[in-house]
């Protein structure tokens, strides 16, 4: 191989020798998020994802429910804010938020292709792995910033329909406030991990079609299949090792005690899925014939 | 020429995701070899084991604690709230509980469901429960000059008894003379070197064929307790043991618990005068245990709601209520008396009302239901 390096950097096309400027990487991926959030669908879902906790906030405050109804944490709501953060990731997480992150993710490499875009944007001096870089930074950037909105709309609505409190944890021991937020922060940044999984995926999906519709279906698929796997009784060894499976593990934080090595193991087990799905989107993009 | 190298490119690039799983895996199957393996430990004998484990020093550890029992009942309505301490919980599936004991009088266990958390919490001569899901605490009262609870009954509902502790503390209880006592190859529980010793009822009257129980190498704690049917001697019908484990003493603030806001309270203040209620349930008289060892069988009477609730489904309640669940599950026996069988526990209903239990077979209940 290295006798014919030279060779090979000579025929190279001035995509690869192109020297890289400084902030180049900067301006594709602020691109990127432009054109991802300039996009209406983008615009809308995020707009639905804001709804949710807006709903439950309102349907708590119009009616009380009782001890045990509904959703977990909804009768904690109407005595303490916060819980509405909690309330509302629970409730979004089954589908509202793989569902933005499978339209983000599937469109992300597909839509391109599907639109013909593609072989341009190879055609800038960009080389295909940063352009993967480029997109997969733009997807979770996207996935963070969708439950983000969940989580500040939650605990905006939440602080003024019905004030914040100091915090009853799982175990029924109660923390300051302070303590309260901080943990909120930290199951943020876990369901965020958590998704990053299944936006990872949605890349990989991605670079396997032109066709958008059927990547971000797919991508969306892959979070159903999984969940309805994690439902049979039969799987039950394996299930730990699915994907959805831990993604209501942010539950430990809210416990007395949380169990660090059980967050880091499951978190380690998303990121792992994130390593093989970016590493199998990256060999397909490097392999693959760009004809459109 | 320009063909085979870009086929020779293209295999180069799909060894990256190649790779990276197998580095996960090797990440994953390491530790797990590692905790894999038999130990080699000094010989020991059953009976110096069992002294060992009946005499332990160890006042004070922390761990956490799964529980799976496999006694062949269905699911029961309300089972999929893993985090629930009701017995009809615990007797279904595999549960995860965080154990904190600190001295007799110190203990806390907290059972885990996914966004839920049912708590037990023993400090002196309180005892306190908290559910996250229905947010009722309750509030039992110990008898201030025995706030261990020693002398009193054991109650078959203590959430204690899913526990190794719990549950070996009652099996070593049953040993009677002609036990089996042996050992088994030497295995590793939560990272700890155990000894396992193995505890074979030899009565025709029980329904356990062996126990297995894994004991601490150096600190002599029973790690894990696997009960094996007479019937079906392949897998534990039921099984407790730790997953991690610390003998650090636990902090002070883990036993401290003050009532959440918003959460209901009830208070059962067994303090004075009502030592003999040690299930807590007032007008309900305290079971008796008939018999010892292997075979002892506990006989109570049940308040006349939860004879109801066992008795023929009444249609009052719809969908799959327990009572229906349970009343597919009775056997009537030819006298009129009703039989709840399982892998392991049977309980027999006697016309008349009186419920005997026990891991025993159903002709020791019959017995020991004639004979009372």
């Amino acid at each position: 191989m290295s006798s014919s390096e030279p060779v090979a950097a000579a025929a190279a096309p001035p995509w690869r020798t192109a020297p890289h400027l400084p902030g180049a990487f900067r301006r594709l991926y602020a691109g990127e998020m432009r054109l991802v959030l300039g996009r209406r669908r983008n615009q809308a879902l995020l707009g639905v994802l804001a709804v949710v906790p807006l709903v439950i906030g309102v349907a708590v405050r119009l009616s009380t429910p009782r001890n045990g109804d509904g959703p977990q944490f909804l009768s904690q709501i109407a005595g303490n804010g916060l819980f509405l953060v909690f309330t509302a990731l629970t409730v979004a997480l089954p589908f509202f938020l793989p569902l933005v992150v499978g339209v983000v993710a599937g469109d992300s490499i597909a839509g391109e292709a599907g639109t013909g875009t593609l072989r341009y944007l190879l055609a800038v001096p960009v080389t295909r792995g940063r352009l993967l870089a480029v997109k997969a930074l733009g997807v979770a950037s996207c996935t963070a910033l969708a439950v983000l909105v969940v989580a500040l709309v939650g605990l905006l609505a939440g602080a003024v329909l019905f004030g914040l409190h100091d915090v009853t944890l799982l175990s029924g021991d109660t923390v300051s406030l302070a303590d309260g937020l901080l943990r909120t922060v930290g199951v943020v940044v876990f369901v965020v991990v958590a998704l990053f999984g299944l936006a990872a995926g949605g890349l990989f999906v991605s670079t396997l079609t032109e066709n958008a519709i059927a990547a971000m279906a797919t991508t969306i698929g892959i979070a159903v299949f999984s969940a309805l796997l994690d439902a049979v009784p039969e799987l039950r060894p394996i299930a730990g090792a699915l994907l959805t499976h831990h993604w209501l593990g942010f539950g430990e934080l809210l416990r007395t005690a949380p169990d660090g090595g059980a967050l880091l193991r499951w978190s380690l087990l998303h990121l792992a899925y994130v390593a093989v799905f970016l590493s199998l989107a990256w060999a397909r993009l490097q392999t693959k014939d760009v004809t459109s | 020429m320009t063909r085979t190298r870009r086929s020779l490119r293209r295999g180069i690039a799909w060894t990256a995701p190649l790779a990276t799983a197998a580095v996960i895996g090797v990440a994953v199957a390491v530790p797990m070899a590692a905790s894999a393996g038999t130990p080699g430990l000094a010989g020991t004998t059953p009976e110096a084991l069992l002294a060992a484990l009946r005499t332990t020093d160890v006042t004070h550890l922390s761990g956490q604690v799964e529980e799976t029992a496999r006694l062949g009942l269905p699911s029961l309505p309300g089972q999929d709230d893993t985090a629930s301490l009701n017995w009809q919980t615990l007797v279904t599936g595999t549960h995860t509980g965080n154990l904190a004991v600190d001295g007799p009088q110190r203990q806390r266990l907290a059972l885990l469901g996914t966004l839920a958390e049912s708590d037990v919490v023993h400090n002196g001569s309180d005892v306190w429960t908290y559910a996250s899901s229905t947010r009722e605490v309750t509030h039992v009262v110990l008898p201030a000059d025995r706030p261990d609870g020693a002398g009193t009954t054991p109650d078959p509902g203590d959430p204690m008894n899913a526990t190794p502790l719990g549950a070996a503390q009652h099996l070593l209880a049953a040993i009677t003379p002609t036990t089996g006592v042996s050992m088994a190859e030497n295995t590793r529980v939560a990272g700890q070197d155990a000894y396992a010793l193995v505890l074979t009822p030899e009565d025709a009257g029980s329904t356990i064929g062996r126990v297995v129980i894994a004991v601490d190498a150096t600190r002599h704690v029973p790690l894990r307790v696997q009960v094996f049917g007479a019937g079906a001697p392949a897998d534990p019908v039921f099984e407790t043991g730790f997953t991690s484990i610390s003998y650090d003493r636990p902090s002070a603030a883990t036993f401290d618990f003050s009532v959440p806001a918003g959460a209901t309270v009830t208070t059962r203040d067994r303090s004075t005068g009502a030592a003999k209620q040690p299930n807590g349930h007032t007008g309900t008289p305290a079971p008796t245990v008939l018999g010892s060892g292997w075979t002892s069988v506990v006989e109570f009477t049940p308040g006349p709601g939860a004879l109801a609730a066992l008795g023929p489904a009444t249609g009052a309640q719809s969908g799959r209520s327990s009572t229906e669940l349970l009343d597919r599950l009775l056997t009537v026996q030819p006298n009129g008396d009703r039989l709840l069988a399982t892998a392991l526990v049977n309980v027999l209903l006697t016309s008349d009302g009186r419920v005997f239990a026990g891991a025993v077979q159903p002709s020791v209940l019959q017995q020991a239901s004639a004979t009372r």
